[in-house]
């Protein structure tokens, strides 16, 4: 393999798919980066054996091959030479890959390209196209309410359902549900139905860079793969295998009460009782009053920890229904709250036993579910 | 494979059928083929090109790497491996550093690797995270739990729910040396195959066929005392052999001499450099149970006993002892050998146990 690039296409290059790189696996050739010359481009591929993320950068090929560099060694080499152009000869016999930069001379010992786990060869034309600003946001809003028990493996996934015109994405861990739905704009060919690792798809709205409009997605019959294709990078994560719990059951049809909030006052007014509420398990209390004709509706948030404190904040809304005390664990109000795009949100209510609702005001396809605790005293 | 014809026919006949069970449980003696059976089983499961049902090729990708336990499907599971695994965890820092007090009463500084004795909860986690995944090139993902006796009760009850309801694409295999060692709940999960100590002439035959001439085959197998994996190991590495007979000689030596040179000896046998205490533990332990092998021998000449020797090669000093030490004297030595490895197995200080053993001894004078 004889190859030359740019060092600073190199180390985005690099910088991407480290993160799929396993430096402490049990298999060695995990801890390296798949470096392969072909079709007039370098690929880069690192995986786990859950995630594994290609990435393709220009260069100039004199000799096509391939072999797999100790990431480590080779990101912290790249990362210091300088804005150059990057040579890198293979001396396939001893798998030593001579870098040299500028000034720079270097040799690295490799592991045999035959080593590495064999990755899903991939169509950029074939599967589900996805608008990319979207999918990253439906990621955001769904991904944080995933488990992180792997006692329970399928919550510590995310739910991806395709069903024509529609796709719906939904995490829960026993304790919340996140669902997010989104129209799209070429219908799938057949309904699509997978757990995904919410680690996979958070990695995935990382990696994926701006400049991309559109990916593609697609589960290769089978494989027990999901793959994600822009074009220039590539994600592929194993499935979960298990079946989703059927969540629609849990999402409560009516209210009893329903708070029309201004997102930002309550963020900052949760965020002020979470302070007090670590103390005591980030239990605190809404005291929702509906408002006269004179006077708007008020949600006093407020949380108590015997050692820290107490704190009340009062944030100004429209209430209908009836006054309700209710408790929630703060910081997941706070997640879900910091996913909400929409200037207003609406807190839906059944009694303090029952679990809550939050949606966006003017924003269809987003949904929280969140289960009340204990009011106490 | 040597030997255990009815168990892989057993479970060739599993797969042939597709009917594999979720969790298998392998249980014998050390050294008998427990672990050899289940990578075969496993790359059974995997081969790419099986030549009839049930059976593997052992030539392509999956079957090398499986038995490299290199494959990306196989996930083993025993005690040490967390240490590296979660070097990262501050609680577990991979090494420290304590002052180790030795027996001259010169305090050292010892740079102490801790590899824990257990199978911990953490493994058990990791491992779960990766069952759940579908395979990634294979037709199964393997679990592959060596030793499970060594698992902490923590650990072992976290594995229940996994093993009593795998993922669809999920077979679990499980090594221990036997179901008493185990939780019960553990061992009515899985199926239990029981490997027995093969025959004398079942390893004798399986020996010659590997291509040992009928003499060596014959010693190595009685040494072996029906063990495949401890009859390789012999076979393979002469270093092996020699240890033995410089610990036979030892042994035959200390038998004539006094109780200082007895307490000298297990002076010599502290930690060497570099070695973990698991390490030391090991090799006290092999002594003991070589020079046990060789202390029943003795005892079945003394007694006349019609049962074959172990001991081969050894036959003259066998009649030896037996003639000079009183029957009754060999077979409490064979008791004490006993009692002192079961001391080790209960991590006693093994310099005690050393000395204690070998007070116990009897003596030899020449005459």
């Amino acid at each position: 393999m004889k190859v030359s690039c740019l060092q600073e296409n190199l180390a985005r290059g690099l910088s991407i798919v480290a993160r799929a790189v396993a430096p402490r696996s049990t298999l060695p050739v995990l801890g390296n980066v798949l470096l392969a010359a072909e079709n007039g481009q370098l690929r880069l591929s690192a995986t786990n054996l859950e995630l594994g993320i290609t990435c393709w950068i220009g260069a100039k090929i004199k000799e096509e091959g391939s072999t797999t560099v100790p990431a480590r060694v080779f990101v912290d080499l790249v990362n210091t030479l300088p804005s150059d152009q990057v040579d890198m000869d293979l001396t396939v016999r001893t798998q030593t890959l001579n870098v040299r930069c500028g000034a720079f001379n270097n040799d690295i010992k490799c592991i045999d390209a035959q080593e590495f786990p064999p990755l899903p060869p991939s169509d950029l034309n074939e599967g589900l196209t996805l608008n990319v600003e979207d999918l990253r946001e439906m990621i955001h809003q769904v991904t944080f309410a995933a488990s992180t028990d792997d006692a329970r493996p399928v919550l510590t996934g995310v739910l991806v359902d395709v069903d024509g015109g529609e796709m719906t994405l939904a995490a829960a861990d026993g304790f919340r549900l996140s669902v997010r739905s989104a129209h799209l704009s070429t219908p799938s060919a057949g309904p699509i139905r997978a757990i995904v690792p919410a680690r996979a798809l958070s990695e995935l709205a990382r990696v994926i860079s701006d400049g991309e409009e559109t990916l593609t997605m697609s589960l290769p019959p089978n494989r027990g793969q999901v793959i994600f294709r822009a074009k220039n990078l590539e994600v592929v994560s194993q499935l979960i295998e298990g079946t989703f719990p059927d969540y629609e059951g849990i999402i409560p049809t009516s209210y009893t009460t329903r708070s029309v909030l201004s997102t930002g006052s309550f963020l900052k007014a949760c965020r002020a009782a979470d302070i007090f509420a670590r103390e005591a398990a980030h239990s605190a209390r809404l005291r929702i009053s509906p408002g006269s004709e004179l006077e708007p509706g008020t949600v006093e948030v407020s949380a108590t920890a015997a050692e820290t404190g107490s704190n009340e904040s009062i944030v100004d809304g429209t209430i209908e229904g009836e006054a309700i005390e209710i408790a929630f664990n703060v910081r997941f109000l706070v997640e879900v709250l910091n996913v909400v795009n929409t200037p207003n949100v609406a807190l839906e209510t059944t009694g303090s036993t029952s679990p809550g609702v939050l949606r966006p005001v003017g924003s269809e396809g987003f949904l929280h579910v969140i289960m009340p605790m204990q009011l106490g005293r | 494979m040597l030997g255990h014809e009815w168990a892989v026919n057993l479970l060739r006949s599993h797969i042939a059928s597709g009917s594999v069970r979720h969790a298998y449980l392998f249980i014998g003696p050390d050294s008998v083929g427990k672990r050899t059976l289940a990578l075969s089983f496993a790359q059974a499961l995997n081969c790419e090109a099986p030549p009839s049902p049930g059976e593997y090729c052992g030539l392509c990708r999956a079957c090398v790497t499986i038995s490299e336990q290199q494959y990306p499907d196989l996930h083993v599971v025993e005690v040490g491996q967390l240490d590296e695994i979660v070097a990262d965890d501050p609680v577990s820092n991979g090494v420290s550093v304590r002052e180790e007090q030795t027996a001259g009463g010169v305090g050292e500084m010892h740079e102490v690797r801790h590899i824990s004795s257990m199978v911990k909860v953490k493994q058990i986690r990791l491992l779960q995270r990766q069952l759940a995944l579908s395979p990634f090139e294979g037709r199964w993902r393997v679990a592959l739990l060596l030793r499970f006796w060594e698992a902490s009760e923590s650990a072992a009850n976290a594995l229940l729910k996994t093993l009593e309801e795998p993922a669809p694409q999920v077979v679990m295999l499980l090594t221990a040396r036997s179901t008493e060692s185990l939780l019960p709940t553990i061992v009515s999960r899985c199926e239990v195959i029981p490997l027995r100590a093969l025959s004398q002439s079942e390893l004798e035959t399986g020996l010659i066929s590997l291509g040992e001439s009928a003499e060596r085959a014959r010693l190595l197998a009685g040494l072996a005392a029906g063990r495949p994996g401890f009859a390789l190991q012999l076979k393979e590495d002469p270093e092996k052999m020699e240890q033995r007979k410089a610990l036979l000689e030892d042994l035959f030596s200390l038998l004539e001499e006094n109780r200082i040179e007895r307490f000298n000896y297990a002076e010599r046998f502290k930690r060497k450099r570099n070695e973990s205490i698991q390490e030391l533990r090991g090799r006290a332990i092999k002594t003991l149970e070589i020079w046990l092998s060789l202390w029943r021998d003795i005892m079945i000449n003394a007694l006349g006993a019609e049962a074959s020797v172990q001991n081969e090669d050894r036959k003259t000093d066998i009649e030896r002892i037996a003639a000079s030490v009183h029957a009754e004297q060999v077979i409490s030595t064979v008791q004490s050998t006993e009692r002192t490895l079961s001391t080790l197995y209960q991590y006693a200080n093994v310099q005690l146990a050393m000395e204690n053993h070998l007070l116990d001894l009897p003596r030899i004078t020449q005459d």
